[in-house]
């Protein structure tokens, strides 16, 4: 991109000037001779043309919409079509989050955000004793189709898109809402929304709600993706999850490569059981986290964008062009966000959502001030949605797409990122892919390592948390933010409607149902179609993951390490 | 002389690991004998805390069920003659909540942002 003559010039006015700032430098009173991100990469004083030498417009960027997709995967990005804002929801009975809903749309969420609690989540009904003090309480408890429809009752699910987050009973909920749409009518080819279901990244991540053992938990995802590819044609079968390696305390190129890696595998996969490559893959979507780092953030998502295209170019040969373009979500990583001084979480907030919408998202959740104390009260959920709508409507940030491209520093530091996660993939391709690798314990191992030194580094000051280790109050009467309590009697409430649902249902066309599922399973056919109709006989979250745990193991939480 | 034996648990469906690790790990690092159960009930720790005799129980916990499960384990402990046990909890409990759980029996509640070492000395001057 530059002449020859011209880099040698400016490399040698740098070494000049260089000299001259660590002499300044000695005097300088913040000033560190070392700069390394998280994740490891070294950052210089300054960058200059000499960083991005070889860089080639057409080859590492070209235009968005176009392959490598680097600039972004549509042609008029956020000023053609604002990304999608969306507030982390899930609280109680179906009543109250219809309730919690209904007042974020009226606060200017465009999309819609579920995410069921953890008896949900590890497959257990509302009166287990196991789910004691849990109903309803980190999420919304949806125990049955009924539940299903009492959430959104009065909500028309063909006009706004909807992100569901379940980990193991996204297979179910998934089928409730194909089963609720069908009912009403809608246009199933044109509804929009997305399951998490990425079900190897619960797993491999120390800190996630599991239900069901690894490879089956890998094998009902599948059917997932496979029934979704089939039968909701414009929802986003599975979104790679990022936000929770990072979330837990991995970095910006390990979330970028256990998450593309585990895309990859599924993507085998599916071709193994014989979809074609094209069909399927670009319904796929990516979900990431957005950390502090502001220009590494950014990078990394220009970087997985980049790294993608190639991937499924070089590796899967895909032709239809869309099949390169990596589509993602993000939402804050809550990690740094502190219980002391709340409304500080504002501006963490802020800074990160900038970061997303200049790196390219698609959609954003904006995590709360409130995040590091419970679940989001109402005024906090709106908080961040303004968040968002001053990102949108007031710092003109979207008048032009992919504004730091060109940047000696970005376009360096996008370029380390990708070089970084493919040494990573190639570490896991030679440990025989992600399932082998889990299973050889190597992710736990980069878990364990990645979040002691990140949570030593605040402990020890190296890493700074302002309210933590810098600005700290003793008394922080005037930061007292309430945390949202979630009142205890929705345990009572979906427990009573678990036990009244199957004294009322039919019990034989319930356990013909049932056993519908274990035929599938048996016969190691798609159980999607057996767990959707059992759904409709009125079976429970909590019945028809045990039969899915008959033939696909339970989790295996981590003991004694 | 005998290192200190503690049972680290998160109760419940909880799955916020990341806090009880670091403080299992930190404990260790300060010469004690961590036990460390996830996704465990009131019962499982009570039995497990007998079973390997250990002389603390910490409880790591932030899924909001803490009013819950807290009192429980702390009435199942005892009850199996276990009086002496030192049993504190961390995780997001908010302040608010702290003074319930010490009247229902919870020795200490260690807030966001606390060192392990003052966990560690805390229990070495409890003990």
């Amino acid at each position: 991109m530059f002449k020859e003559e011209t880099i040698k010039e400016i490399r040698d006015e740098f070494d000049r000037w260089h000299e001259e700032a660590l002499k300044k430098a000695e005097k300088a009173p913040d000033w560190q001779d070392e700069v390394i991100t998280e994740s490891g990469i070294p950052i210089k004083l300054i960058y200059t043309p000499e960083d991005i030498e070889d860089f080639d417009y057409s080859r590492d960027l070209n235009f968005p919409g176009q392959y490598p997709f680097t600039r972004g995967p549509y042609h008029t990005m956020h000023r053609g079509r604002k990304w999608t804002m969306r507030a982390v929801s899930g609280i109680g009975s179906p009543e109250a989050e219809r309730e919690r809903l209904l007042y974020l749309q009226e606060a200017g969420e465009t999309g819609l955000n579920v995410i069921l609690d953890l008896p949900t989540f590890r497959g257990l009904d509302p009166d287990n004793p196991l789910c004691e003090g849990e109903v309803g309480r980190a999420g919304v408890n949806i125990s049955s189709y009924q539940d299903f429809k009492r959430m959104f009752e009065g909500i028309d699910l063909s006009k706004v898109s909807f992100s569901l987050v379940a980990g193991a009973a996204g297979a179910a909920v998934t089928a409730m809402y194909w089963l609720l749409c069908k009912e009403r009518g809608y246009d199933m080819s044109r509804l929009e929304g997305s399951t998490q279901n990425d079900l190897l990244k619960d797993q491999e991540v120390v800190g996630c709600a599991c239900s069901l053992g690894v490879r089956g938990s890998v094998k009902v995802s599948l059917d997932l993706i496979e029934f979704m590819t089939a039968n909701l044609p414009r929802w986003n079968t599975v979104t790679f999850n990022g936000h929770a390696t990072r979330d837990n305390g991995c970095n910006a190129v390990q979330e970028i490569a256990f998450t593309l890696a585990n895309a990859k595998l599924y993507a085998q996969e599916l071709v193994k059981r014989g979809l074609h490559i094209d069909a399927f893959v670009p319904r796929f979507a990516f979900f990431f986290g957005v950390d502090e780092n502001f220009f590494e953030e950014i990078a990394k998502f220009r970087a997985a964008r980049r790294i993608w295209a190639r991937l499924m170019q070089e590796e899967f040969n895909t032709t239809n062009p869309r099949s390169c373009a990596l589509r993602m979500a993000v939402q804050s990583t809550g990690r740094i966000f502190t219980a002391q001084q709340p409304y500080i979480n504002l501006m963490r907030g802020a800074f990160q959502s900038l970061a997303a919408v200049l790196g390219g998202c698609q959609s954003l959740n904006t995590d709360t001030l409130d995040e590091a104390l419970g679940i989001p009260q109402p005024i906090a959920s709106e908080l961040a949605l303004r968040t968002q709508q001053i990102v949108a409507y007031e710092t003109r940030v979207t008048d032009t797409i992919d504004p730091l491209a060109g940047s000696y520093y970005v376009e360096s530091l996008t370029k380390t990122i990708e070089g970084r996660v493919h040494e990573y993939m190639e570490k896991l391709d030679a440990l025989g892919g992600p399932l082998e690798a889990l299973e050889k314990g190597f992710f736990e191992k980069e878990w364990t390592e990645a979040s002691l030194k990140y949570t030593n580094d605040v402990m020890d000051g190296k890493k700074t948390r302002i309210g933590v280790n810098k600005f700290v109050k003793a008394d922080e009467d005037d930061h007292e933010f309430h945390p949202f309590r979630v009142p205890p009697h929705y345990e009572e409430i979906q427990a009573d409607r678990v036990r009244k649902l199957r004294q009322e249902r039919d019990n034989a066309e319930y356990e013909a149902a049932l056993d519908k599922i274990r035929d599938l399973a048996r016969r190691e056919e798609n159980v999607i179609p057996g767990i959707a109709e059992a759904l409709e006989a009125d079976a429970t979250i909590g019945e028809i993951s045990d039969v899915l745990r008959e033939f696909y193991g339970a989790y295996q939480p981590h003991s004694v390490r | 002389m005998e290192k200190i034996r503690v049972l680290l648990a998160k109760p419940g469906l909880d799955e916020h690991t990341w806090g009880a690790m670091v403080v299992a790990q930190g404990l260790r690092d300060e010469g004690m004998e961590v036990i460390y159960l996830e996704m465990s009930t009131p019962d499982q720790i009570a039995q497990t805390a007998v079973q390997e005799d250990v002389q603390v129980v910490g409880l790591s916990i932030s899924s909001g069920a803490h009013p819950v499960l807290l009192p429980k384990i702390v009435k199942l402990l005892r009850a199996k003659g276990h009086e002496e046990t030192l049993v504190i909890a961390g995780g997001n409990i908010p302040k608010q909540d702290v003074q319930e759980l010490k009247e229902a029996g919870i020795d200490e509640v260690f807030g966001p942002g606390v060192q392990v070492k003052q966990v560690a000395e805390y229990i070495r001057n409890s003990l």
